[in-house]
């Protein structure tokens, strides 16, 4: 799970969304975005079950 | 459906690892004010006796990729564009001029009508190939920057896989007031000053076109020769600049402090400078002196200007 540190707009599924600051991503999704290669965007949380059913 | 407005353009940038190749899951920067880019067709028009000597049959020679921007300077916003104006990159938040390929994607997306869907067009391999920024007194630090591109795509309505879009942090003009700290010509002491433009100017940075393709080869390094002009008060230290104008003289830096929040700061040194001409202007109410400078490269830092950010 990932967590927003700002407000952005990332592209899922070639829609447009807007995420708000402290909004939860999903592990799938910040994969789509590779947040892990953008610094500064969404943090990665700590391991927990996630929800969308992937380790995060 | 209502026409677009032109504040509903949402411009955006990302510096490119490729020159004229938009990275993959981009993570785009927006601009508060627009890089209005153009993608110009150079067209071949046929004409033929067939139509009687009138126009019959179309191509297309190639696609220029030009545009601009102009905006009052917000720290840390155009850094990008800094970077492909003086062909260099930022290190340990140090810029200075030098002949590297430094480019950005653009990509501005305008709804097609009020509620319309979202439409891309993106322009690759942008630089700018030359700049000014103005300070001059009661009005806002301003940056302008003409820009040129390798290439540029068709307009699509399919947005990139996994691109983000955040906005800048910071959104204060700077002015030429108290934003400004105070501007040294080393061995100098200075009088007033109303105005000082910072021209970024190149010779022979042009595009390079080439057969088999709309986009460009490349664009042409140039060579870099900036100019600085001062509009001063005539007081008491006019006659140091007017007579050393006059001759031969010591290079010397000069220095021009802006911003002026703590860690949001640029520092702006032209190492090496000489004067190159002075004139008194004596038709406005004000007796003004205008200074202009030209730097030179300075072998000690290697470059012409140095650029330094997140000055405390």
């Amino acid at each position: 799970m990932w967590v927003a540190e700002k407000a952005f707009t990332g592209v899922i599924g070639g829609q447009e969304r807007a995420f708000a600051k402290g909004e939860k991503i999903t592990e799938i999704e910040a994969t789509e975005m590779a947040l892990a290669d953008k610094p500064g965007i969404a943090t990665r949380t700590k391991k927990e079950k996630a929800a969308d059913g992937h380790s995060s | 459906m209502a026409g677009t407005a032109s504040s509903q353009l949402r411009s955006a940038h990302i510096i490119e690892t490729v020159p004229g190749t938009i990275p993959a899951t981009p993570a785009f920067t927006t601009l508060h004010a627009p890089a209005r880019m153009i993608g110009t067709p150079q067209t071949i028009e046929g004409r033929s006796l067939i139509a009687k000597g009138g126009r019959l049959g179309r191509g297309i020679n190639g696609i220029d990729v030009t545009g601009t921007i102009d905006d009052s300077l917000k720290y840390g916003v155009y850094d990008n564009f800094l970077a492909t104006l003086l062909q260099g990159t930022w290190v340990a938040d140090v810029l200075k001029d030098g002949k590297a390929q430094t480019t950005v994607a653009v990509e501005n997306t305008l709804p097609a009508g009020v509620g319309g869907t979202s439409t891309m067009m993106r322009f690759r391999g942008v630089e700018a190939l030359s700049g000014t920024l103005n300070l001059t007194a009661r009005q806002a630090a301003t940056l302008n920057l003409t820009l040129a591109g390798r290439g540029s795509d068709d307009a699509s309505t399919t947005a990139i896989t996994g691109a983000t879009y955040t906005d800048p942090t910071v959104s204060d003009p700077l002015s030429s007031g108290a934003d400004v700290g105070t501007i040294v010509y080393n061995g100098y002491t200075l009088d007033c000053m109303m105005s000082l433009d910072i021209a970024f100017n190149f010779e022979n940075r042009d595009l390079q076109p080439k057969i088999s393709s709309n986009d460009l080869c490349g664009i042409t390094r140039g060579d870099f020769l900036p100019v600085l002009t001062a509009n001063m008060y005539i007081e008491d230290n006019f006659m140091a600049i007017y007579n050393a104008v006059r001759a031969r003289h010591t290079a010397f830096s000069v220095t021009i402090p802006i911003g002026s929040v703590i860690g949001q700061k640029y520092t702006l040194v032209f190492p090496s400078c000489h004067f190159a001409t002075t004139s008194i202007d004596t038709t406005g109410a004000a007796a003004m002196q205008n200074v202009v400078i030209h730097p030179q490269h300075d072998s000690l830092s290697g470059a012409t200007v140095t650029i330094t950010r997140a000055v405390a």
